[in-house]
């Protein structure tokens, strides 16, 4: 948490300062939004959303330092009110491979390996937000918990508690026999239904 | 230790080992646990693929975050009051000064553009009285419509109408009926405020003003022509379909 010195400009009005600091942060802030955003909601669109109240409220806030706390609270706003507007469910919440969300160039090649991804990513999506939310953070940045406890204003305990549950409660579920498949329209029905080969 | 106490602690342990979080005496109690349950490492590998997979799989999602930016046109208004340490407010100084500094070089150069182009010719003094408020009535329509033409008009160095009248005047000449086909120049129909490109200040005090005079013609043609070259690469006029041209296109 380096940045007081960018923060406190780009909520003095400056510009290039608050543009750095979106470069800087606007990756975990997706991540953010992927973890309480309803499943239909565009991931760029509400980024779009964050982006905009970024320009236009940060420089009603009072403390520079809490510049990341801020950021996230309007982040999960922000995919709270995509999800109200659409009265989707939270248990839906994470996207999958059958959203086309799978980077192709990542290196899931195999059916299997698609299967097992699909497989945990909606496993994933199934765990509460609270869980998925560090347990996201964690793996797609590498943040420390005390970064994490920063970012959602916890202690740095219940990081930890809720980052070993939420990895116990994924295996747990991803060892429980598989759900008969849906038909239909659950995208689930068929992971890799729009899986770029 | 009850189950519930021992899955707690074991989660805790394996969760610590997959963020690289672990510390030596982590694994004399991992290795204790799994004495009495050796499945405990294929859980912890389990857990370890399961970070990969995720992170595998959503890094790709996240980086399309890349490709947003904050919105250009908004502006950032300061707060009233923002507490700013001793170094950011010397920054905001500098910034309010440099505004402030932009602001008087425009006042400055509008200032001497009035004087030189248009000013004396209202018979304003400088420093004596306000110059004389334009009135709409100054440039009727008709006058804009049936008696202008483009040499006059672009030889008149005085400054540009204000725009409401420029554009009512420009409004009710497209508006109006087109002349017939009579041979005559084109019509000014509009005149826009000149555009600035550079000023230069010279040896005797005076200021050279480069500009962009815009206004907008009408003109009543039988057709147009075009000059292209032949295979021969002579060149040759071929009819253009005015009718088809697009309005930005350049004639």
């Amino acid at each position: 948490m380096s940045d007081f010195g960018a923060a406190a400009r780009a909520v003095a009005g400056d510009r290039r300062a608050l543009d750095d600091l979106w470069r800087e942060h606007r990756r975990w802030v997706a991540t953010v939004l992927l973890a309480h955003k309803p499943r239909i909601a565009e991931l760029d669109d509400l980024l779009q959303e964050v982006a905009v109240i970024l320009v236009e409220r940060v420089t009603e806030l009072r403390d520079p330092r809490r510049l990341r706390p801020w950021l996230r609270r309007v982040a999960v706003n922000v995919a709270r009110g995509a999800g109200r507007r659409q009265q989707s469910r939270p248990v839906d919440a994470l996207p999958g491979p059958a959203e086309g969300l799978v980077d192709p160039s990542s290196e899931v090649g195999a059916v299997a390996d698609r299967e097992r991804l699909a497989h945990v990513l909606a496993t994933v999506g199934r765990l509460p937000a609270e869980q998925r939310e560090p347990l996201l953070l964690k793996a797609l940045h590498g943040l420390t918990q005390l970064a994490i406890a920063e970012l959602l204003d916890v202690p740095e305990t219940t990081v930890e508690t809720r980052l070993a549950r939420a990895r116990r409660d994924l295996r747990q579920r991803l060892d429980a026999p598989a759900p008969p498949r849906a038909t239909g329209t659950d995208p689930w029905a068929n992971p890799n239904v729009r899986m770029l080969p | 230790m009850t189950d519930d106490v021992r899955l707690d602690v074991e989660a805790h342990l394996l969760s610590r080992v997959v963020d690289r979080a672990d510390a030596p005496r982590d694994w004399d109690d991992l290795q204790r646990l799994a004495g009495d349950d050796p499945a405990l490492w294929q859980r912890l590998a389990y857990g370890l693929r399961d970070d990969c997979v995720l992170r595998t799989a959503l890094s790709g999602v996240v980086a399309r975050a890349d490709a947003v930016e904050l919105p250009a046109a908004t502006p950032v208004t300061p707060p009233p009051a923002p507490p700013q340490p001793a170094a950011e407010a010397r920054v905001g100084r500098r910034e309010r000064a440099s505004a402030a500094m932009g602001w008087a070089a425009a006042l400055f150069l509008a200032l001497a553009w009035w004087l030189h182009a248009g000013g004396s010719d209202r018979g304003v003094v400088p420093g004596t009285h306000a110059p004389e408020p334009l009135r709409p009535e100054a440039i009727s329509v008709d006058h804009v419509a049936s008696e202008a033409t483009p040499s006059p008009a672009l030889d008149d160095v005085g400054p540009a109408p204000v725009d409401p009248v420029s554009l009512d005047a420009g409004l009710a000449a497209l508006t109006a009926p087109a002349r017939p086909v009579d041979g005559s120049d084109a019509d000014v129909v509009v005149e826009f405020p000149k555009q600035l490109l550079e000023t230069r200040t010279l040896p005797d005090g005076r200021v050279e003003v480069l500009y962009i005079r815009r206004s907008v013609e009408r003109e009543v043609v039988q057709g147009a022509w075009a000059l292209t070259e032949d295979d021969l690469g002579r060149l040759q006029p071929v009819p253009v379909d005015l009718a088809a041209l697009s309005p930005s296109e350049l004639l």
